[in-house]
């Protein structure tokens, strides 16, 4: 079989570029927001506003992505602030997407911005890889009048680590002969899956680069950092079969978020918006028949710190009122009830679709008990899908300000290009 | 300088699908009606800049004695016309 060929395309700093295009190409402005300090971020006077896109300008004010926006404002105040347009980067996306497929049927989109796309047995129809990202590229420039970077290599993995390279507008390869000059000298951090915790503890093992993890013993790694650790050594060794699929991967947990209006600071609270959230998760679970069994809190504190604290159910559920109570548990573990909370987030994992239910002896519910609560939740589900969200609530939130179906996407948010949209909104 | 000015155009639409321009009505600098017959449609290209379908038609027209070419653009989900810019 001839040899693999993966491309990974990235859209620069997607949400900016593509306000920036249809500003400059669509709306015939003058002023290129690409080359000043600029952000796309939401509602300047909103607290939960952050940094969704940068630009190259604005980077070297040393913006990042994710920050609030009045800390961006704090460090450059000319910043020339864009709101977000949904449906133009869903439009932009899915034409991305388009030309993609253009050139390999193949394409797997990993996120709104960027996609692999298998060009394996293609080299009779583009010519060689670097010539055929090149003619990508300059399509993607000449006819969307946007910038991507292209990764080049035989597996998906260094595929996305060649497009992280040097950016904008670049094509990068990065082949397994390449390994030694392109990826070992760059910083762990940069290798797909290490974050700032795993980097700590590959610090204390003395691996800085990802070339001292790739020489590392494997069998050290998998003591200290469990499967994770051998999965990041195959990485850092450039070893990734996954293949290129089409298809959008089914969802490995249900999870949502949200930061609250104001610091959270009581139990009482803080139980509340818990619930708003189990309300959501329990019954988008329910949607897809899942149950999960393993329950994980996210907390943000108002300084971001963030930290999270997992609890194992006795029995896989999706009913709200038992997610409900675990959660709260599990909160009063993790919090020590002083520190204010900007953000909470709940999140099911460890999913089954079995269409039988596993009681136990424990936990005292009876499946008479089961059946019934699970009847209830399912009818609250079904008068909110037919009359609105709103139309029925729990007595907790009676009264009381904040949401009582906390966190996920805003309607206009829900776009449906990476994940379908469900058919009721 | 002229661009992207909303204007009102009446058109033909042949049975083939295309799309041909024929008169167009816009607001001057003075608040004026100003109406245009377009002479020749000299080119016409299909753009899609971050993924909005538009045609653009390279139009020549002569406005109050003195000719005017410059690039009207159909916008497919809008429906709407606007001369992007013009060229003299």
């Amino acid at each position: 079989m001839a040899e693999r060929v993966i491309f990974h395309v990235d859209a620069n700093s997607a949400f900016l570029s593509w306000t920036a295009a249809y500003k400059v190409k669509v709306l015939g402005e003058e002023q290129d927001i690409r080359e000043v300090p600029s952000v796309v971020a939401g509602d300047r006077a909103s607290r939960h506003s952050i940094i969704l896109a940068k630009s190259t300008p604005a980077k070297k004010f040393g913006i990042q992505t994710g920050e609030p926006l009045f800390q961006a404002l704090e460090k450059c105040p000319e910043l020339v602030i864009v709101p977000p347009d949904y449906e133009l980067y869903v439009e932009a996306s899915r034409h991305f997407v388009e030309m993609l497929r253009q050139f390999s049927p193949a394409v797997e989109q990993y996120s709104i911005d960027e996609a692999w796309v298998d060009m394996t047995g293609t080299q009779r129809l583009w010519g060689s890889p670097r010539l055929a990202a090149e003619k990508m590229r300059t399509r993607i420039w000449e006819e969307l009048g946007f910038t991507v970077n292209v990764g080049i290599s035989s597996n998906k993995l260094l595929a996305k680590m060649a497009g992280d390279f040097e950016k904008p507008n670049k094509v990068h390869t990065l082949f397994p002969e390449e390994m030694a000059a392109k990826f070992w000298p760059l910083p762990v951090r940069d290798l797909f899956l290490v974050g700032s915790a795993t980097e700590r503890k590959l610090k204390m093992l003395g691996i800085y680069t990802i070339g001292d993890l790739a020489k590392a013993d494997v069998r050290v790694l998998k003591k200290r950092l469990g499967k994770h650790g051998e999965t990041i050594w195959h990485f850092a060794n450039g070893r990734n079969a996954d293949a290129v699929t089409p298809e959008p991967a089914e969802n490995k947990g249900y999870g949502n978020s949200v930061t609250t209006a104001r610091d959270v600071t009581t139990f009482e609270e803080g139980h509340q918006v818990l619930l708003s959230l189990c309300e959501t998760v329990a019954s988008r679970m329910r949607r897809d028949s899942k149950c999960g069994s393993c329950l994980t809190i996210h907390l943000r504190t108002n300084e971001f710190h963030h930290f999270s604290h997992q609890s194992q159910l006795l029995g896989a559920t999706n009913i709200t009122g038992e997610i409900y109570r675990e959660a709260c548990r599990v909160f009063d573990e993790a919090w020590d009830g002083v520190t204010p909370l900007r953000q909470l987030g709940v999140q099911m994992t460890k999913l089954s679709g079995e269409p039988y239910q596993q009681f136990d002896f424990f936990s005292g519910m009876s499946p008479e008990q089961f059946e019934k609560k699970l009847k209830l939740d399912e009818t609250v589900d079904a008068l909110r899908d037919k009359f609105g969200e709103d139309a029925i609530r729990r007595g907790k939130f009676a009264n009381k300000p904040g949401e009582h179906m906390a966190g996920g996407l805003h309607k206009s948010r829900r776009t449906g290009v990476t994940k379908p949209v469900p058919k009721e909104f | 300088m002229l661009r992207n000015c909303p204007v009102d155009v009446i058109s033909v639409c042949s049975a083939d699908g295309s799309i041909k321009p024929l008169r167009l009505r816009m607001e001057d600098e003075e608040h004026q009606l100003l109406r245009v017959d377009i002479d020749e449609v000299i080119s016409v290209k299909e753009i899609q800049y971050v993924g909005i379908e538009a045609h653009v038609f390279l139009c020549r027209a002569t406005v109050r004695g003195k000719e005017w070419m410059f690039e009207l653009k159909y916008t497919i989900r809008t429906h709407s016309w606007c001369i992007m810019r013009k060229v003299y």
